[in-house]
């Protein structure tokens, strides 16, 4: 005798079935994210597992640092940076308040270990291709001769800075940019807040540059970085923990002029935006650190990023060159998934001994 | 021949059934269902978007479909931004500001994308269907 089971169970489990499926693909996990506009970008403030009334009243916060950072730190604003730079070449040396001399104590650092290749001195420069600012971005390249003068009127952070004195020997001409650098260390100190509200599982994002902390409920935090010449991702990276993914690209602040493209990313050694790479990808525990390191090896390129990524402690790099090939150290190759395909061109280097 | 016995001839002798019933048709249909269901969770194209959702001067401002193609000019605090949806796509076409870092960011297609013109004051997100990644890192 055949036996068949009863038509209404078989409808039953199916139903169950169906209902599970769509069930667990709907159910939202417990993530809050605020959106605000600082130090010339989109900041997101992404929190898990926390009520809706912690997640927004943290945020509140992280926006209020923020902007309170963005003031203090303008180096063209009536801040403590303004104020010093407004007072560069009034006398040798010009003292630095407290809360700014830890940066330029950590700055310095890196400016030193860099090779200069990431320096905060070459402030006017930056003024003078003006990309900092939407309004007063130009639509050429500043004439030779200021560039000139304004490469001439500066010194190396590590030269300058005198970390037992908290003095600094700003001539004429000269100004502190800490761009680069300042939006790192806000979103360290954005994740200190988060962390002292008792937030344990949250993403800071400032323009695309973030630190995770904790993890998204049962899986790590999944990060996209940029594809920086086509569309979409390029990597995705799972981060948990406590770690910071910044990029260093020239794909979205630049002009044409003339034929050809001027971005964002100035070399100090010669004052025009550096040649070697498309894009940078740096992590690192610290957001601040893993902000200047971007920058200091998409200005040190293809050839010369090992080993300033050596100096530096950096471990975890992924650069694209501008023929597309990327280059990766093995510790980030571990860990990165690439999304295009036909798979891109890779190149995997091990760093140099510092 | 031993006699079939009263149960086999109560089989051929009971009055004729359907074949196909309304429950098999209603759990071929749920079965097919589930099919296309999984098939749609398991291999379909992951992370795209449904709509956008443009924001002017923080305020949620309206909703875009991505299925449909279209171009939309926007008022923002310094003039007209407009906005183009294109195959599933989304991007600033044009905008009012000096740098145009908005125009430069290009299409967005990925749940969770943004783009914005800061000086404008509009933010576009693309939003709905699974989103793929908890940050952009660009």
């Amino acid at each position: 005798m055949r036996i068949r089971p009863p038509s209404a169970v078989i409808a039953g489990l199916s139903a169950a079935l169906l209902a599970m499926l769509i069930g667990g693909c709907a159910r939202e996990p417990e993530v809050g994210r605020t959106r605000f506009e600082a130090m010339g970008t989109l900041v997101e403030v992404t929190v898990y597992g926390e009520s809706p009334e912690t997640t927004a009243s943290a945020s509140a916060e992280v926006e209020a640092l923020f902007h309170e950072l963005q003031q203090r730190w303008d180096p063209w604003g009536d801040g403590e940076l303004g104020r010093l730079n407004a007072a560069a070449g009034s006398a040798p040396e010009l003292p630095v308040a407290a809360d700014l001399a830890g940066l330029f104590d950590r700055a310095a650092v890196i400016s030193r270990n860099s090779d200069g290749l990431f320096d905060p001195a070459v402030g006017a420069l930056i003024r003078l291709w003006a990309f900092s600012s939407e309004e007063l971005l130009p639509t050429a390249p500043p004439d030779a001769e200021q560039i000139q003068q304004a490469l001439a009127a500066s010194q190396p952070l590590y030269q300058i800075w005198q970390p037992a004195t908290r003095k600094i020997r700003l001539g004429p001409g000269a100004a502190i940019d800490l761009g680069g650098f300042a939006k790192g260390v806000a979103v360290d100190m954005a994740i200190d807040l988060l962390r002292g509200r008792g937030i344990d599982h949250a993403i800071v994002n400032a323009g695309g540059d973030l630190r995770a902390i904790g993890r998204h409920g049962d899986r790590k935090w999944r990060v996209g970085v940029r594809d920086p010449r086509g569309e979409g991702v390029l990597a995705a990276i799972d981060v948990e923990g406590d770690e910071s993914v910044f990029t260093s690209g020239d794909y979205e602040r630049y002009f044409v002029y003339q034929g050809r493209r001027y971005h964002h990313i100035i070399d100090p050694r010669d004052g025009y935006p550096a040649q070697g790479a498309i894009s940078v990808t740096v992590i690192h525990r610290e957001a601040g650190v893993a902000d200047a390191a971007a920058t200091a090896l998409f200005v040190a390129g293809a050839q010369d990023w090992p080993r300033i990524a050596a100096n530096l402690g950096i471990s975890q790099v992924m650069l694209v060159d501008s023929s597309g090939t990327i280059h990766m150290t093995p510790e980030m190759e571990a860990r990165t998934w690439l999304i295009p395909d036909p798979k891109p061109p890779v190149n995997i280097q091990r760093l140099p001994a510092p | 021949m031993a006699d079939p016995g009263p149960e086999t001839t109560r089989e051929h002798s009971a009055p004729a059934r359907p074949l196909i019933r309304a429950g098999d048709i209603l759990i071929v249909l749920l079965a097919a269902g589930l099919v296309g269901a999984s098939f749609g969770a398991f291999w379909g194209p992951r992370g795209q978007g449904e709509m956008a959702l443009i924001s002017v001067d923080r305020q949620p401002a309206f909703e875009l479909m991505l299925d449909q193609d279209s171009t939309v000019d926007i008022q923002g605090r310094i003039g007209t931004s407009t906005i183009m949806v294109d195959g599933g796509r989304i991007r600033f076409l044009d905008s009012p500001c000096p740098g145009r870092y908005c125009v430069h960011s290009g299409w967005l297609q990925r749940s969770g994308e943004v783009a914005a013109c800061l000086p404008n004051g509009i933010v576009v997100e693309v939003i709905g269907g699974e989103r793929e990644y908890d940050a952009i890192n660009l």
